[in-house]
């Protein structure tokens, strides 16, 4: 356990470099955009937005700004937002986050529920009709625009049959719906990763092995077979998680979820600097600890891998 | 019963024409009649060329032009003068279709490729020159992993401004790391290669030997990527629009032409059906030749 | 080596015919093979890759999966007949394989005491299984057992999974061991410490081993009889004497002209010239005609039948029409 915990710490060390190297790398792309935040605003006369730039402290230096910008960080307080008067990003991302957190995580629940079967389904059944029918799926998975999907979710499912409704937050009970479509592409994607993986490890001398001992099928296929397939599960779980945060910037817009998805949106649209530069921060955060997540997962699943 | 002649030996002759002849192939021949025999490889390939031929020719002979308005007809629903129907400023959508074809697959193609340059090269020094070199760079390779490269693409369009240009430009800089790994693996299978050794002692240099003699090499791995990451830059560029940050009016890529119609779908749901038949027709066809490529080109099903 | 003399047969295959569904085309990869193997002997079946030696031995196990169609007219093991039911029970019990590749042939998930308990617990073990899989992996030489259990495949050298395999076949006392070239991906001197192990099994328990391999040099130190195989035939059959000093089957003298000798004469080798037989497109007559010093007209059109030399010794071949 102690080289675990070694690990882990040395994972987390160079997270956190990481994670400066971004967060220096968004503050002076931010500050290279031409003009202040607040220069093209024709709505704001010239003196407030002197008066707004001297309140933010756009007026110092840049290393003034920046060294500013760090200390704030090291604190947790990734500033004030430009445009929500009086509200922190912070505080943004402390309402939108935990709506975020349930689509994205029931999503995340969702396409491992439903890829893996799918797939394991799909290589077991080469050829038949639920391997096709399961390989069609995934393709439209794969192929089809969320935004298309999630559109015409809501036409069909809200609108035509009112089935659901859309369009305002009421805890899980409205999830689920947003989560299934962003959970699409996932679910298509590992419901391939797990096809292809079953079929190669079908074909291994291991698993002859395994028969030759006169094992079931059902043991061989879900003890000897399966440990194996899913091994290129484990490893695409960051991408999975940055899927699915890219993802909701999307589908939460479509069904009018308040999470930080639709907040990042908006804030690009709105120009609002300090939300982008809060928001890509913390989303880089949040993809680093899943990365060190899913490598000690890859690690316990797969004994080949030392940890170093 | 037998014959005597029966138990004569065999004459040389009789030896050579028994011999069953093996055509011996290229390893691109090989890869080719491989690859026609993939049927959806080949459907896919055919989608492909009828929607580049579209996208072309399509603009030029048809009746309108895509910032062609006519308020007389908006809205209208498809007909045979409009085949695709008309949006809200009664352009016709079929020739806006086409025309974001080109604009589609320009961004597609454009991008993967800016991608394919910067990831060839760097994953081709990282992995040619090795050691510390190439620690450093793969360190660098392993950062950008860590940010989603959606959020990239958005910081940097925030930055340089909504455009055509600034969607090769950006895609092109945040997609390369792939690239740049896959071809960084082959060379360093490629580069302990009896061939490369011959070349090194024929004194060849360092670059040459790279990029004359692996790379070439690792030509059949990169074509696979490459088939994959211009649909996955069509579909980025439809993501952007629908957040706002795609080309502007009155071009119109298919995402901003399926985004467009989002908001009047249960009305007009014909303005969006097209263009995001079109996007998704046109990926799935490239991940049917991308699939049928890599079995094709994979050495490691080569006999 | 072992008496032979004791004959009550363990395993009987008459006829055996295995084909290969393939998208060019059908694969005959077995075609009317017949063997016996008695307690307590030793059968080398000698061959190329893709003379069927593989495939005969996976058919008579059922491990071919949906591949491979199996038809036979007779397969008895122990005096009953097997079935495609049957024969899953027996295998790991009285039936057990060794593969050629100990690299690959582990689960590289599991570690190697889940795998050897696994064989153990699927046929009901009356007694301890723990200890009784410390006490197979102790007498194939991997020690300490109760330590190395915890381990996975790769902490093992290939010399040291193929003692695993070993143990895990001998876990439960088979009467028969299928042992597919189990030397072919080791070392030389890694070779003799297994074929010796092999040995020291068989005398301690009286097994039956089936002993498939492309080298002779092992099958004259090993087997008892051999079978000769090519193009999915049996080209010669015969104990291992007959087939050593007198073997009747041209392809038989080639492989003996290509196999360094035991006693170090320094005879040239010569290999046998030519591929073997695409078995896509089959030859119409002998499978060995293209590759034979002695093809006669005859080879070019039609399958030789078996011609007995003595009671043990047979072979295919025109010669012994003549």
């Amino acid at each position: 356990m102690v080289h675990i915990s070694r690990y882990i710490l040395r994972r987390i060390l160079s997270g956190l470099i990481t994670l400066f190297i971004v967060i220096t790398i968004t503050f002076f792309m931010m500050r290279a955009i031409p003009g202040g935040p607040f220069t093209d605003e024709k709505a704001i006369p010239e003196f407030v937005a002197a008066k707004m730039s001297e309140r933010y402290g756009l007026n110092d230096p840049v290393h003034v700004q920046y060294m500013r910008y760090l200390s704030g960080i090291l604190r947790l307080d990734l500033g004030p937002s430009y445009r929500y008067e009086g509200m922190t990003v912070n505080e943004l991302i402390a309402g939108g986050f935990p709506v975020s957190c349930a689509v994205g995580g029931l999503a995340l629940l969702f396409s491992l529920m439903a890829g893996i079967p799918a797939g394991v389904i799909s290589a077991l059944k080469r050829g038949k009709w639920q391997d096709r029918l399961a390989m069609v799926l995934a393709t439209v998975g794969v192929t089809v625009p969320s935004f298309v999907i999630a559109s015409l979710l809501v036409y069909v499912l809200a609108m035509r049959l009112g089935w659901v409704n859309v369009g305002f937050w009421d805890g899980i009970s409205t999830a689920w719906l947003p989560a299934v479509t962003l959970a699409l592409y996932p679910a298509a994607f590992i419901s391939r990763l797990v096809r292809s993986g079953m079929l190669e490890v079908l074909g291994q001398d291991y698993i002859r092995t395994a028969y030759a001992k006169g094992l079931s099928e059902r043991r061989v296929i879900y003890i000897h077979a399966l440990k194996n397939a899913v091994i290129p599960v484990i490893t695409y779980l960051g991408p999975l998680t940055a899927g699915i945060l890219t993802g909701s910037f999307v589908i939460e817009q479509v069904y009018g979820v308040p999470g930080l998805g639709t907040f990042f949106v908006t804030s690009i649209s709105n120009r609002d600097y300090t939300t982008i530069m809060g928001v890509t921060i913390f989303y880089s955060a949040i993809l680093v600890a899943f990365n060190i997540a899913a490598d000690i997962c890859l690690s316990f699943a797969d004994p080949r891998i030392k940890l170093r | 019963m037998y014959d005597t002649e029966d138990f004569l030996p065999l004459t040389p002759e009789e030896r050579e024409s028994s011999e069953a002849l093996r055509p011996s192939r290229t390893y691109w021949a090989d890869a080719w009649s491989r690859l026609k025999d993939d049927r959806a490889a080949m459907f896919g390939l055919a989608v492909i060329l009828a929607v580049i031929v579209l996208a072309v020719l399509g603009p030029v002979f048809s009746r309108y032009e895509y910032d062609g308005m006519d308020f007389n007809v908006s809205n209208d629903p498809p007909s045979l003068a409009h085949w695709f129907g008309c949006d809200m400023f009664g352009r016709d959508l079929f020739v806006r279709v086409m025309y974001g074809a080109r604009i589609s697959l320009a961004v597609g193609f454009i991008a993967s490729f800016i991608s394919l340059f910067i990831g060839v090269v760097y994953g081709g020094i990282s992995g040619y020159v090795g050691g510390k070199l190439d620690d450093v760079m793969m360190r660098v390779v392993d950062v950008i992993y860590s940010v989603p490269a959606m959020i990239y693409v958005i910081l940097l369009m925030v930055v340089v401004g909504p455009g055509l240009s600034s969607i090769f430009i950006t895609l092109g800089i945040s997609y390369w790391a792939p690239m740049a790994r896959m071809v960084r693996a082959e060379v360093m299978r490629l580069k302990n290669e009896e061939f490369v050794t011959s070349a090194r002692v024929a004194g060849a240099s360092s670059a040459r030997i790279l990029f004359r003699h692996i790379i070439p090499n690792a030509m059949g791995a990169v074509i696979v990527t490459l088939t994959f990451s211009v649909p996955g830059a069509i579909f980025t560029e439809a993501f952007l629009s629908f957040v706002g940050l795609g080309v502007s009016a009155p071009m119109a890529s298919w995402g901003v032409l399926s985004s467009d119609a989002v908001p009047a779908m249960a009305i007009y749901p014909w303005q969006l059906f097209f263009p995001a038949g079109a996007i998704s027709i046109t990926i799935l066809a490239f991940n049917f030749l991308g699939d049928g490529l890599r079995d094709a080109l994979d050495p490691k099903l080569r006999k | 080596m072992s008496n032979v003399a004791i004959a009550d047969e363990i395993l009987r295959v008459d006829n055996l015919h295995t084909t290969f569904t393939t998208s060019a085309g059908e694969v005959k990869a077995v075609e009317g093979v017949s063997f016996t193997v008695r307690r307590g002997e030793v059968l080398g079946i000698a061959g190329e890759s893709g003379s069927g030696k593989s495939a005969t031995m996976l058919s008579v196990m059922g491990l071919l999966g949906e591949a491979g169609l199996v038809s036979y007219d007779r397969l008895d093991f122990m005096g009953e007949s097997l079935t495609p039911e049957s024969v899953k029970a027996l295998r790991g019990d009285k039936i057990a394989m060794v593969f050629q590749d100990p690299m690959t042939s582990l689960n590289p998930v599991l570690s190697v005491g889940y795998q050897l308990e696994e064989a153990l617990r699927r046929h009901h073990w009356q007694g301890n299984i723990h200890e009784r899989v410390a006490e197979m992996m102790t007498k194939v030489g991997i020690v300490p057992a109760e330590e190395r259990m915890r381990q996975y495949p790769h902490e093992f050298s290939g010399g040291q999974r193929q003692r695993l395999m070993i143990a895990m076949s001998i876990l439960c006392n088979p009467e028969l061991l299928i042992a597919d070239e189990p030397t072919t991906a080791l070392d030389v001197t890694v070779q003799a410490q297994i074929l010796g192990l092999l040995r020291e099994i068989r005398e301690s328990s009286g097994m039956s081993m089936i002993l498939i391999t492309h080298d002779l040099g092992v099958i004259a130190g090993e087997a008892d009889r051999v079978i000769v195989m090519y193009g999915g035939r049996v080209m010669e059959e015969g104990t291992a004497r007959e087939i050593f000093k007198s073997p009747a089957h041209p392809y038989t003298r080639g492989l003996l002209r290509s196999v360094p000798k035991a006693d170090g004469s320094r005879e040239r080798l010569i290999p046998i010239e030519g591929q073997p037989p695409d078995l896509l497109n089959p030859p119409e007559g002998c499978p060995f005609v293209k590759r034979c010093p002695e093809a006669m007209r005859i080879c070019l059109r039609r399958k030789p039948e078996a011609s007995c030399i003595s009671d043990t010794h047979k072979f295919s071949c025109w010669k012994g029409a003549m």
